[in-house]
């Protein structure tokens, strides 16, 4: 096969056509899911790729058990 | 932008007033027969700390404005703008560099391991306005200058009874100087419940 023909055949392949390089992708948090969905540079709608549930299960009281600050107060009290 | 361009007639977490004095209550001991004394002020500006929804029934917290750190200047990335050091930020950016450089290793690697979170978590820094009084800032390796950065902290808070403050919408208009953006506004609310939700390390080894 002619290296032009495997271009041809491989440009028709399946789920080949329509596939814009053109694109952005923006994940969109809803509810307790996030969307990854495709638009346009123009921010035109283009569809959705994936639906996943958000993993941030930490309760607000787990939260602050974790939370720690940078302790700086001696270096600025004079 | 820190201040609401106009502001509302409303009472509102965070607002600028004038005109409330502050009272603070000094013993040596615990004892009622000992010594007190009670200092009673008229601050130029305080800061109001009920939220929103608790404002009302002739009783306010508030805060009075005080003047900043002169030291907050010696770090470049706080003196660019002082109120970033409402936001949280990275290790590094919490002090001023020769601090940082002075750090021991494992000390500078225990600091990078906290990662971006806020800094002076008793502290919030108002912007400047023309509205504050313009004051000194003593410098050692330059001269003096001179700012209108205010701050409160959350370890002055102070109860005052007032009978003209019913609700959010019945009180003194003419004392409201100045309102905070609703970002702004998120920011003091967001510091604040850090400020009171830090669980001491006693604590979290007993609730693991």
């Amino acid at each position: 096969m002619y290296k032009e023909d495997y271009e041809e055949l491989k440009d028709k392949g399946t789920g080949s056509q329509g596939e814009l390089t053109d694109y952005k992708i923006i994940v969109f948090p809803f509810d307790r899911y996030e969307i990854k969905i495709k638009l346009k540079p123009n921010n035109e709608f283009i569809g959705v790729i994936e639906v996943k549930i958000n993993k941030d299960f930490l309760s607000h009281k787990q939260k602050i058990t974790h939370a720690d600050f940078h302790d700086v107060e001696e270096f600025y009290r004079k | 932008m820190f201040f609401q361009e106009e502001i509302q007639k409303e009472l509102r977490f965070g607002d600028v007033l004038k005109g409330y004095i502050l009272t603070s209550s000094n013993i040596v001991e615990p004892n009622f027969y000992s010594d007190f004394k009670i200092d009673v002020k008229l601050p130029d500006f305080c800061v109001v700390l009920s939220p929103c929804c608790s404002i009302g029934n002739k009783i306010i917290s508030l805060s009075p404005l005080i003047q900043v750190y002169s030291g907050f200047f010696d770090n470049p990335y706080l003196k660019e703008d002082l109120t970033r050091i409402n936001r949280e930020m990275e290790s590094e950016q919490s002090v001023p560099p020769h601090v940082w450089e002075g750090f021991p290793p494992e000390e500078k690697e225990r600091r990078l391991k906290t990662g971006k979170t806020l800094a002076s978590v008793e502290l919030f820094i108002y912007k400047e306005n023309e509205l504050f009084p313009e004051y000194t800032v003593p410098r050692r390796d330059e001269e003096d200058f001179k700012t209108r950065y205010y701050m409160i902290d959350f370890r002055n808070i102070y109860n005052l009874n007032c009978e003209k403050i019913v609700n959010t919408k019945d009180f003194p208009l003419e004392s409201k100087c100045l309102q905070l953006t609703i970002d702004t506004r998120s920011e003091l609310r967001y510091k604040i419940a850090n400020y009171y939700s830090r669980v001491p390390k006693e604590d979290k080894i007993l609730e693991d």
